[in-house]
């Protein structure tokens, strides 16, 4: 188990900022998902050990979040999700001084350094300052001095910020080929639910610092209703209000097609029952593939409304 | 392996041991500072009192002890790291040290010491072992090189067993002032993202403090406030480390005392700003 968290509880003041009954991840890749301040960073720090809990246990990679920050930190890379590098140094130099500080000797570190900066894009670039890297560069760096002392699991948060489309893509591979290929455990944390589809196999999402679902990401498209798009003739208005009484989440666009979020049991037939009791004609209806936005929308809304 | 998969390979290595992990801050902090050209001319140029001492060494085996001036005794060695060295080591500790801690808050490089298995203790560790090697150059290292220069040039093993003591005198001053100027250069540091900043508030801490204290001295017409002066406090705890009388009238253990709350207030806001919370942003 990569991942074994019980009931920890991080409070900054009066405000509790993370309550997690439990979360798990058994290894691979997992997308932590959930809106700006919902926790996700507040978790990684804990993970790091630079928040201690107020309460609860926790292990990473088998050891205790509380009393073996060390040995955890050394099987860990940590990717920050704000701009960060030592300054002065160019990139090659950066990533070696990173790897020295997790431990390694200086001569393995230097070339490991060169490895992994090929490997992460940045090979030809390698002697020039860091500063002087533009946004995707940076990002590109962050990532090599997490890889540079061979973590067994790296912590990425926000890895695609201020990319740009064809960067962004580039990084999600890199980060993809990190996990299926080479054997490094990894944790995404995003708000931007295509990067978590496309990388992880895991998610789980956290809103409010409560964990709302965790699982593979096709169990929890299963887990959900059916999702279809809909155009009807007549009172959409009536349609929509039936369909909400049954618990279906709807929302209808500008050119009048409706998107109805199921409920877990019920199908197209009673989106026709629905239509036949308010006297509306159907013109056009199809079933949508489920995506990680519905599973999120859902869960985040559901939460919203129990608060 | 096809040729495009070696780029990432695992690393079967040996760790290196924890308690030594600050030497990687200090060697690379060395190493950065001495590419610095301007830094080496500073260093350089620290080097030329050295050499004045060492002419007024061989000039004293040649005159004997009769110039007042080329006396060599325990007060020629304090007045060498008083008068002359303190005044390098205080521009060294402002150029290599106000930047140390204050340029990685501004570039978030907390972030990436602290998450390796980096403790606070080991960064400051290693910050101030930079600090410590540049300014044991301008003090400890010519001060010990003077002492052997003296035994050498004077050949006598008379002034060996009156000055036995020295070398010690000379390690605990300069210990003073290396750990003194790093530890307030680096709390100064770690309270701003500017190095500026940091270096302005050292010099204004040294300056202002002596400027105050002759101020009250003035007013009072006594030198029982020296205590408040930093470069004051050094003088009088250097008196007592090469056995002089004191040159304020001000108690020696006040001096101690000011300085031992300087090095312990420095701790402290070090202790404050250099925190993994940091990372909280």
């Amino acid at each position: 188990m990569v991942i074994e968290l019980e009931g920890i509880k991080v409070q900054f003041g009066k405000q509790i900022v993370l309550d997690l009954v439990g979360l798990s991840f058994e290894g691979g890749s997992m997308g932590l998902l959930g809106p700006n301040g919902a926790g996700k960073s507040t978790l990684l720090k804990t993970l790091l050990g630079f928040i201690t809990p107020d309460s609860g246990d926790g292990r990473v990679l088998g050891l205790d979040i509380r009393t073996q920050q060390m040995e955890i930190r050394r099987k860990i890379g940590y990717m920050p999700e704000n701009d960060c590098h030592i300054p002065g140094m160019n990139a090659v130099a950066f990533v070696a001084y990173a790897g020295e500080l997790a431990g390694m000797p200086p001569k393995d570190a230097m070339q490991r350094a060169h490895e992994i900066l090929f490997y992460v894009g940045l090979g030809e670039a390698r002697y020039r300052n860091v500063e002087t890297y533009s946004t995707g560069m940076k990002q590109r760096i962050k990532l090599a001095q997490a890889l540079v002392h061979d973590p067994q699991l790296i912590l990425l948060d926000e890895p695609t910020n201020g990319l740009d489309p064809k960067g962004r893509i580039e990084l999600l591979e890199l980060i993809r080929d990190i996990s299926t290929s080479k054997n490094v455990n990894v944790i995404l944390s995003s708000h931007l639910l295509p990067d978590v589809e496309w990388v992880c196999r895991d998610a789980a999402v956290i809103h409010k610092g409560k964990l709302l679902a965790s699982g593979t990401i096709a169990e929890l498209k299963r887990g959900t209703g059916a999702v279809f798009e809909c155009r009807v003739k007549g009172d959409s208005e009536g349609f929509i209000e039936q369909l909400k009484v049954l618990g279906c989440g709807c929302n209808m666009s500008d050119d009048g097609i409706i998107r109805i979020q199921m409920v877990e049991g019920l199908g197209s037939r009673s989106l026709l029952q629905a239509a036949f009791e308010r006297h509306v004609q159907i013109r056009h209806l199809v079933p949508l593939k489920q995506s990680l936005e519905d599973v999120f929308m859902q869960v985040i809304g559901e939460s919203n409304a129990n608060l | 392996m096809p040729i495009y998969d070696l780029g990432y390979r695992h690393w079967t290595g040996r760790w290196t041991s924890h308690p030594y992990r600050w030497w990687a801050i200090t060697r690379r902090g060395i190493g950065m500072l001495a590419k610095n050209k301007r830094f080496l001319i500073l260093m350089i140029l620290s080097g030329i009192p050295f050499l004045v001492r060492a002419v007024m060494i061989y000039a004293s085996t040649l005159v004997s002890d009769r110039v007042p001036m080329l006396r060599i005794d325990a007060g020629f060695f304090e007045d060498f790291l008083t008068q002359q060295m303190r005044f390098f080591a205080l521009i060294i500790a402002v150029y290599a040290g106000a930047g140390l801690i204050s340029n990685d808050l501004k570039a978030n490089a907390l972030q990436i010491y602290l998450s390796k298995p980096i403790t606070r203790r080991d960064y400051l560790i290693g910050k101030l072992g930079i600090l410590v090697f540049f300014l044991a150059l301008p003090t400890l290292v010519p001060g010990l090189l003077l002492f052997l220069l003296a035994i050498l040039f004077k050949a006598n093993i008379d002034f060996l067993r009156e000055f036995y003591w020295v070398p010690g005198s000379i390690l605990g001053y300069s210990a003073l002032i290396m750990f003194g100027f790093s530890l307030v250069m680096l709390a100064l540091s770690s309270l701003s993202k500017s190095s500026r900043f940091a270096g302005v508030n050292f010099i204004a801490v040294f300056f202002f403090s002596h400027i105050l204290c002759n101020i009250l001295s003035s007013i009072l017409r006594t030198s029982h406030v020296a205590w408040i002066s930093l470069p004051n406090n050094l003088t009088q705890v250097g008196d007592m480390l090469f056995g002089r009388q004191p040159k304020y009238l001000s108690p020696v253990w006040a001096s101690i005392v000011a300085l031992a709350v300087l090095a312990w207030g420095s701790l402290w806001i070090i202790h404050r700003r250099i925190r993994a919370v940091e990372v909280i942003s």
